[in-house]
């Protein structure tokens, strides 16, 4: 046992008395007098239902989050009466601007309305209709066991803050909470599609998983969603798009498809924190450069992998002959060129300036050619 | 009848559509964006831009424009014998595959919050190409 009553509750008369009292019908009703805001919230949009968005309102809503949460640290609703000896739950995120971002509300209606059951949504029995050349299969299947390694990060890193953020910021978190169902999702689905065409799962990447060591162990929330969110994420959508591209199979196609959606959700919100973050705190924007110049170490390390690049231009050439594999290699440079200007673009976009000047992708692009 | 490609009957006509399936866009889930379909000439020219509406699970308008406004979240262009042989289904491929590569279909953007919705939403925006195909084959 971690934490004990501070108070033992069968040997406190006073607690005892009340109980036996409430026991007899004589209630107390203290909470009715509870000092809290009164109001009538309902849909605007019955479409939609009701949305976190309907009660953003008063003492309830999202302005009513101030920068720095000083005044509690518990899991009281936000708006709630707060009694004397709330304990403390140790939150380690008090400060909203560390995790908030301004698409918070729509992400999160969004995903509840976009989920899909990786068991169910894809025709699995579908497969045996497609006709495969067994080696791109194989290669199929190698890109399964990256996508399936490294998706589980971005379930473990939102895992791993959801509980140290304050609990007025319960949006935040319910994004989050979603977001590692989504993650958990797309692990299971690389992981079933690499187990249902005959081949199986193929070899785990050593330099991926630096980079996802790099994720978890970042020091605060944001470093940890400019990594994970803006670059991984980012990357991860753009081989999504990929992977529909050259996908052999429709079974395969609408799993890009599928992952894309969920994946694009996780980057708007990655991108759109990094802006709040960095208009509520400009002097930190050198913090987000320094963490991202290993950050992209990390990262080239894991698309250089031989695990990940190769079968992804052997499936994009189609083939192992000579020609193909030319052409699998302008193909998958092509749109991992255009992974890096989209993630400059996003950098930008959420004011983080200057990063192609000093980006080690800038300086790859100059050694690789 | 149906007008044709790229023609307003045409557009009027994939709003129709789009609203008689409804069951099928709700299920894909909640689908907000305005994004616009461009027709070029063969230099690369805007010759006719169109803007399709969405909001919740809904159409909520598809009109002409002359340029497109900064609530667009991105426009995606081809000249009209590629837009003809996808909705032909001449050209192979989903609206994903047909932009990949910015070729045949190049998508611009002002901003990369609204590129991004055409990622988040691929799925309902490729229901909306397969119906448009529809309508293109009974014209």
């Amino acid at each position: 046992m971690a934490y004990y009553s501070p108070i033992d509750y069968l040997n406190d008369d006073a607690f005892v008395d009340r109980m036996r009292r409430t026991r007899s019908g004589e209630l107390e009703l203290e909470w009715m007098g509870a000092n809290t805001e009164r109001v009538h919230c309902r849909p605007r949009n019955p479409r939609r239902g009701m949305t976190y968005a309907d009660i953003d309102v008063g003492t309830y809503g999202i302005k009513a989050i101030p920068e720095i949460i000083r005044g509690h640290r518990t899991m009281a609703p936000r708006g709630a009466d707060l009694p004397v000896g709330l304990p403390d739950m140790g939150y380690l995120i008090n400060r909203k601007s560390e995790v908030w971002a301004d698409n918070v509300l729509a992400l999160y209606e969004e995903a509840k309305t976009r989920q899909w059951n990786a068991a169910t949504d894809i025709d699995w029995l579908g497969l045996d209709d497609c006709q495969v050349a067994p080696d791109l299969e194989k290669a199929f299947c190698q890109v399964c066991t990256f996508l399936s390694e490294v998706e589980m990060v971005a379930t473990d890193l939102p895992a791993k803050w959801i509980p140290l953020i304050n609990h007025d910021l319960v949006e935040l978190k319910s994004l989050l909470c979603i977001q590692t169902v989504d993650e958990a999702r797309h692990t299971e689905v690389f992981r079933k599609r690499a187990l249902a065409g005959g081949v199986g799962l193929l070899r785990a990447s050593v330099t991926a998983e630096h980079a996802l060591k790099g994720i978890l162990d970042s020091d605060t929330y944001t470093q940890a969603s400019v990594f994970m969110h803006v670059l991984g994420e980012g990357f991860i959508l753009s081989t999504f798009r990929n992977g529909e591209a050259i996908a052999q199979t429709p079974v395969d196609k609408k799993i890009f498809r599928l992952v894309m959606q969920d994946e694009a959700r996780h980057v708007s919100y990655g991108m759109m924190h990094l802006r709040y973050f960095l208009r509520e705190n400009p002097g930190r924007a050198e913090e987000i450069h320094l963490m991202l110049d290993e950050a992209e170490t990390l990262m080239i390390g894991a698309l250089g992998s031989p695990e990940l690049a190769e079968p992804l231009i052997i499936l994009a050439g189609g083939g192992f002959e000579r020609d193909a594999i030319a052409r699998g290699v302008e193909r998958t440079y092509d749109f991992q060129l255009r992974a890096i200007n989209e993630y400059f673009q996003r950098l930008e976009h959420a004011g983080l300036q200057g990063r192609p000047e000093r980006s080690k992708f800038t300086k790859l692009m100059t050694i690789i050619g | 009848m149906q007008g044709q490609f790229p023609s307003c009957q045409f557009f009027d006509a994939l709003r129709q559509r789009i609203e008689e399936q409804s069951t099928q866009f709700e299920q894909l889930g909640l689908f907000d964006t305005a994004f616009g379909i461009r027709i070029c000439n063969d230099i690369g020219a805007s010759e006719s831009l169109f803007v399709l509406r969405f909001k919740d699970y809904a159409c909520t308008g598809i009109r002409e424009v002359s340029e497109a406004g900064d609530d667009i979240d991105f426009v995606l262009e081809a000249p009209l014998r590629v837009w003809r042989s996808i909705l032909g289904r001449v050209a192979d491929g989903s609206i994903n595959t047909l932009t990949h590569h910015d070729d045949p279909v190049r998508v611009s953007y002002a901003n990369p919050a609204g590129h991004d919705k055409l990622f988040r939403f691929q799925a309902s925006i490729q229901l909306v190409f397969d119906l448009a195909a529809e309508i293109a084959s009974e014209a």
